[in-house]
C-alpha cells in the first residue's frame, strides 16, 4: 500500500480481474475499498501478484489521482488498452487491459455495486478452474430429447398445462 | 395465484432436496400455504429432511400413481414439526410434503412397470386447488426423463442447483436449453456447496454468462450442513447461519411478488 492510501482514498470498492485469454471471462478476482493505489506486478509485494515471464516485476499502476483512477504503465512491455500502448490512461468506470502484446489481460472495475461488498479484501483466492461447455455434445443430447415423441408431446402441451390451473 | 416451483440438478448430491426443503419451510414460514412433493421416486429424501418415517403416513405419491388414493390423501401435515405450533383454526402458514414410498418393494415396482405421467400432472394440479396452496415446490428426479420434464414444463418458476463442477455445468445445460424450449417462464441458478477460496465474483459471471441466465445465489460448502446430515432443516436449526439467509433472500425473491 503506499503513502497515497492514507490521502483521500477512494471510498468505493474496486475490483481487478484476471481475465480468460481466448474466452474474456474472469478467472481471478481482487477486490480493494479505501484504497488509493493498486499494484499490479511479478513482485511478491505488488496488490496484483501475476506469475507471467511477460510481466515484469511492477508493470502497472491503478492510482486514484484529483478524483479521477489512472492507469499507469511502468512495465518494460507497456500496457494495452484496445490493443494500443498507453503511458497513463484515466479510467471512466470500466476498463480492460493487457501488459504488454503477449502478457495477461485485466479488467479494473470502479464503482462496484455488489452483493458481497462485506468483503473489503480478497487478494488469496485460488484460480478459477477453467469451466467449458462442450457445444457439439449439448446441441447432441437436446436434439435426442427435443426429437422424441414425448418432448414434442409436451410442447405442445405445455402453456396448457402451465394455465390449467387458472381456468 | 398459486405457484409452481420445480427444483432440479443434472446430477445427484446437488443438495437440492436440502435446499428445496430449506426453501419451503422458509416460505411457510413467511405466512403462505406450501406443499412439497417428493418426485424423485428412484431415491427419495425430502422425508427425511421432515423425519418421517414409515409410519407417518399411510398413503404416498406411489399408491397415488397406482390409483390407491387421492392425491391430497398423501399429504403430510408437517407444519408444526418444521415451523411450530400454528393456531389449528389458520389457513396460514401450513406446510405439507407428500413424500414418495420409502419401501424399496415399491420403488422397484415403480422402475420396473412405470407409471402415467399424466396422472402425476392432474395429482400436482389437484393439489393445488384441494390443499389451497400458494406454492407448490416439485422436488425433482437428477437426470432428464419424463417426469423431469413434465416438471419443468408445468413449472412458473425453475430453480437449476449447481455445484462448481465440470460435469454438472455440462449437464445443467441441457436442462437451460430444455427448459427454453418449454417457455418455462421464469429460471435461475443456484451455485450450492462452493469450497472457501473458491472466486464466487468470477464464478458467478461465468456461470451467468456461459448458461445466459442468472445466479440468484451463491451458497457456500459449510460444516454446519454437513453435520446436520439431512436429520434436521438447516434454517430452523441455525436461524442466524450465514447460508440461513442467503436461503431467505432467495425465498424472499420467490415469494416477493406474489404475498
Amino acid at each position: 500500500m503506499s503513502v497515497a492510501d492514507s490521502l483521500d482514498a477512494p471510498p468505493l470498492e474496486v475490483v481487478v480481474q484476471l481475465l480468460d485469454a481466448a474466452r474474456g471471462s474472469p478467472v481471478k478476482t481482487w477486490r480493494f475499498v479505501g484504497r488509493a493505489s493498486i499494484t499490479i506486478g511479478r513482485a511478491g509485494d505488488q496488490d496484483v501478484e501475476i506469475s507471467d515471464p511477460y510481466v515484469s516485476r511492477l508493470h502497472a499502476e491503478l492510482a486514484w489521482r484529483e478524483g479521477q483512477w489512472m492507469l499507469i504503465s511502468h512495465g518494460r512491455n507497456g500496457v494495452l488498452v484496445a490493443n494500443r500502448p498507453i503511458t497513463e490512461f484515466p479510467v471512466q468506470a470500466d476498463v480492460i487491459f493487457q501488459l504488454g502484446s503477449s502478457g495477461p489481460t485485466f479488467r479494473f472495475r470502479s464503482a462496484v455495486e455488489d452483493d458481497n461488498s462485506r468483503h473489503t479484501l480478497d487478494s488469496d483466492l485460488e484460480p478459477l478452474p477453467d469451466f467449458q461447455l462442450d457445444a457439439s455434445q449439448l446441441r447432441a443430447e437436446v436434439d435426442e430429447i427435443e426429437g422424441g415423441d414425448y418432448f414434442r408431446k409436451l410442447l405442445d402441451q405445455a402453456k396448457t398445462l402451465r394455465h390449467k390451473r387458472t381456468e | 395465484m398459486a405457484k409452481i416451483i420445480s427444483t432440479h440438478s443434472f446430477r445427484g448430491g446437488t443438495g437440492k432436496s436440502n435446499t428445496t426443503a430449506n426453501l419451503a419451510v422458509l416460505a411457510a414460514r413467511a405466512g403462505h400455504r406450501v406443499g412439497i412433493i417428493d418426485t424423485d421416486i428412484q431415491s427419495p429424501g425430502i422425508h427425511v429432511l421432515f423425519r418421517l418415517g414409515p409410519g407417518d403416513f399411510r398413503y404416498s405419491l406411489n399408491d397415488y400413481l397406482w390409483g390407491k388414493c387421492r392425491i391430497e390423501e398423501a399429504a403430510c401435515d408437517v407444519t408444526t414439526r418444521s415451523i411450530g405450533q400454528v393456531d389449528e383454526d389458520a389457513d396460514r402458514p401450513r406446510l405439507f410434503v407428500i413424500p414418495s414410498s420409502l419401501k424399496t418393494g415399491e420403488i422397484a415396482r415403480i422402475l420396473r412397470e412405470g407409471y402415467d405421467v399424466g396422472r402425476l400432472n392432474d395429482g400436482l394440479q389437484d393439489l393445488l386447488k384441494r390443499l389451497r396452496l400458494d406454492y407448490l415446490f416439485i422436488d425433482t428426479h437428477p437426470g432428464v426423463n419424463e417426469e423431469t420434464l413434465l416438471s419443468i414444463a408445468v413449472s412458473d418458476l425453475l430453480i437449476l442447483i449447481v455445484r462448481p463442477d465440470q460435469q454438472d455445468f455440462q449437464g445443467t445445460a441441457v436442462t437451460v436449453e430444455l427448459a427454453r424450449k418449454l417457455d418455462v417462464p421464469e429460471m435461475f441458478l443456484l451455485i450450492n456447496k462452493v469450497p472457501t477460496g473458491m472466486d464466487v465474483v468470477a464464478l458467478g459471471e461465468q456461470v451467468q454468462s456461459m448458461y445466459q441466465a442468472e445466479v440468484a445465489a451463491i451458497l457456500p460448502l459449510c460444516n454446519e450442513m454437513v453435520r446436520t446430515a439431512s436429520s434436521d432443516i438447516f434454517c430452523n436449526r441455525y436461524p442466524d447461519h450465514p447460508l440461513t439467509n442467503e436461503l431467505a433472500a432467495v425465498t424472499a425473491r420467490i415469494v416477493g411478488a406474489n404475498p
